[in-house]
């Protein structure tokens, strides 16, 4: 079986070479983007499995960036995982889970995990996420 | 040449005066026209019911006098007209002599007073509006005549600076009342120095002593008074701020304690990068020591020295930046520190193809400023500058256009603008709040907060324009007027000159 690739997208370059290396140490192959309009560039360009994604970005937030990916057929079934920094305990009323799909009736991304980043549920989300789909490109 | 008899009577007739003459039992023998047609009096009767409707003689008698002092007499009366109503006329009685000085007769003329009465009263009702007007003005006024003497200060003027009217009219010591730069141009356009016709001093934000030395914030407008272009005075309005300033200090802690929120959340979401950087170093450094890669291990131990300093810097920051500070105001040049900036940023913009033009006020000498204050947000507003050319990828050619202004006003401003990419309306909104920034991991979100926290403590102000794609100028304003004079044109060592609290 041919390894998965993942896309990482965040403006923190820390972050990236974190997840990065996390992800290649699962096995993966991965490519990585330091704001929404790379990632969009690279999304097309490297037709990953599953996509790593920060909300607050320069240039494209996190929120544009998925609402894109799900209105364009091409890419509407790429599986994504929402890697932010924003959480429900410090941001009242703001549940962003909920913020993503509510409007315009967008699916929410198949997984949300909070930074500081628990390893463990990061891996499981990712693993799940394969397991369930099949690679839209193949 | 002599006129004769007839025209004699003419003149006596037709002359535009009340004209009668009375004899010793103060009876009319003669009156002319004017007379009989405006007090109805008759050849015949008293001139004292002719003239007045009196029963008997006036309590004070010219006639009597003129009879008795033989010389003429000159008097302001009130009198009846034959329609019944009250008539006011300066009467002249003059004897005349008859034979061997004897005084058979006065002559009364008298001119009509109604007109100038009229005058007078319409006069001194329009005096009494405009008083009125001045005293009750919700703004306090303040004039001053050719002299530079103090002959106007109302009601409002004593409510707002302590002062009573009366200690303070005919004063000349005008920089006790108006702000310094406007009482200075008051003494040269009355010394005659000031060639402008009109000059007028727009309205502004400034401070007034009160007589117990209190600061207190007023718009001030004032105003050179001319008549056929020579200086007659000067007069200044004012509106007490106080009120509106209470205000804005309650919005500006409603604001605050929004912001705080706001930043709270800012913090966190820095914060949590910041840890995830942390974890990532260890990550890092534990996969390095499995798979004995010395290379991954050095990554890692960079990431977290790089997140501890960005937390370190965060903290110390906040900590700075959350306390009220005085600012240690000095003498120094403007036009030198402007420089001293643009030196530092030359290479950067020199590397970055950026071409940094450096225009500087010769007008301006010293200023009373902080001169590490300016220096962070010259910096700071520098370069931002230079980053907002750096991410146009547009235009072929960037320019950053640095330059400082002194006003009318004293006041003086730094300008910075670049012909970069520019903001929208909504990054232009957020510009100067905490934790905003465009620059994602390049940025804090602190630097304009900062800018224009120091900028305020100056008591100035920093506005911005800005058009997406096109670029962006910032202008630091900052107010002079409430300082002392400078000494002579020299820099000293620094002074600790504080404003009273």
């Amino acid at each position: 079986m041919s390894s998965k690739k993942i896309l990482v997208i965040d403006d923190e370059p820390d972050v990236l070479t974190y997840l990065t290396m996390l992800l290649e140490d699962q096995g993966y192959e991965t490519c990585s983007a330091k704001d929404g309009l790379e990632g969009m560039e690279k999304i097309r360009q490297e037709r990953p499995d599953l996509v790593c994604l920060d909300l607050l970005m320069p240039r494209k937030t996190g929120v544009k960036l998925y609402h894109e990916m799900r209105k364009d057929p091409d890419l509407k079934n790429i599986p994504v995982v929402m890697v932010t920094a924003f959480g429900p305990p410090l941001q009242p009323g703001i549940d962003f889970k909920q913020f993503i799909h509510q409007r315009k009736l967008i699916p929410p991304p198949e997984g949300y995990i909070e930074k500081p980043i628990d390893q463990e549920v990061l891996i499981k989300t990712i693993a799940g996420i394969f397991e369930r789909q099949p690679n839209p490109f193949s | 040449m002599k006129l004769s008899r007839e025209e004699y009577q003419v003149l006596f007739e037709n002359v535009p005066a009340f004209i009668a003459v009375v004899d010793q039992n103060y009876i009319i023998v003669q009156a002319n026209q004017n007379f009989k047609n405006t007090f109805g009096g008759e050849v015949g009767i008293p001139c004292y019911q002719a003239y007045k409707g009196l029963e008997e003689k006036c309590p004070v008698c010219l006639v009597e006098k003129t009879f008795g002092e033989r010389k003429p007499q000159v008097n302001e009366e009130w009198g009846r007209t034959k329609e019944g109503g009250a008539i006011p006329y300066l009467v002249y009685t003059a004897p005349i002599f008859g034979k061997k000085g004897k005084i058979p007769y006065v002559i009364e003329m008298s001119v009509d007073l109604r007109e100038k009465k009229r005058l007078e009263e319409e006069l001194r009702a329009s005096q009494e509006f405009l008083n009125n007007l001045i005293e009750n003005s919700i703004d306090g006024i303040i004039a001053i005549n050719a002299s530079g003497k103090v002959i106007v200060f109302n009601r409002s003027a004593e409510q707002i600076l302590g002062y009573q009217a009366s200690e303070v009219l005919g004063s000349q010591k005008l920089e006790k009342f108006f702000p310094r730069s406007f009482s200075k141009k008051i003494s040269e356009a009355l010394a005659g120095k000031e060639e402008e016709s009109l000059l007028q001093w727009v309205p502004q934000e400034t401070h007034l002593r009160s007589r117990g030395g209190e600061r207190i914030p007023v718009r001030f407008s004032g105003r050179m008074l001319r008549q056929e272009n020579s200086p007659v005075g000067a007069v200044g309005f004012f509106q007490d701020q106080r009120p509106l300033k209470g205000l804005e200090r309650e919005k500006l802690q409603a604001e605050r304690l929004a912001a705080v929120g706001q930043t709270l959340a800012g913090l966190a979401h820095g914060i949590k990068n910041m840890i995830t950087g942390l974890e990532g170093g260890v990550f890092a450094i534990k996969k390095g020591e499995r798979e004995e890669d010395h290379s991954c291990q050095q990554k890692g131990l960079e990431m977290i020295e790089r997140n501890v300093e960005k937390i370190s810097t965060l903290v110390k920051d906040l900590l700075s930046y959350s306390k009220k500070r005085v600012p240690e105001l000095e003498w120094i040049r403007p036009n030198d520190l402007l420089e001293e900036v643009c030196t530092l940023f030359r290479e950067k913009a020199r590397q970055s193809q950026i071409q940094l033009a450096l225009e500087t006020d010769p007008k301006l000498g010293v200023a009373f400023l902080e001169p590490k204050g300016i220096d962070i947000c010259l910096t700071n507003l520098l370069s931002n500058a230079i980053d907002a050319c750096l991410a146009d990828p547009k235009k072929e050619h960037h320019q950053i256009f640095l330059r400082t202004r002194k006003h009318e006003d004293e006041s003086l401003s730094f300008e910075v603008a670049d012909n970069g990419i520019g903001m929208t309306e909504e990054v232009r909104k957020k510009l100067f709040t905490c934790f905003f920034s465009t620059k994602g991991a390049g940025g804090t979100g602190l630097g304009l907060f900062v800018t224009q926290k120091i900028i305020q403590e100056m008591g100035g102000s920093i506005s911005v324009e800005t058009n997406p794609g096109q670029g962006s100028r910032f202008c630091i304003n900052l107010p002079q007027e409430e300082y002392p004079t400078p000494p002579d044109d020299e820099v000293t060592s620094p002074q600790s000159y504080q404003l009273g609290a």
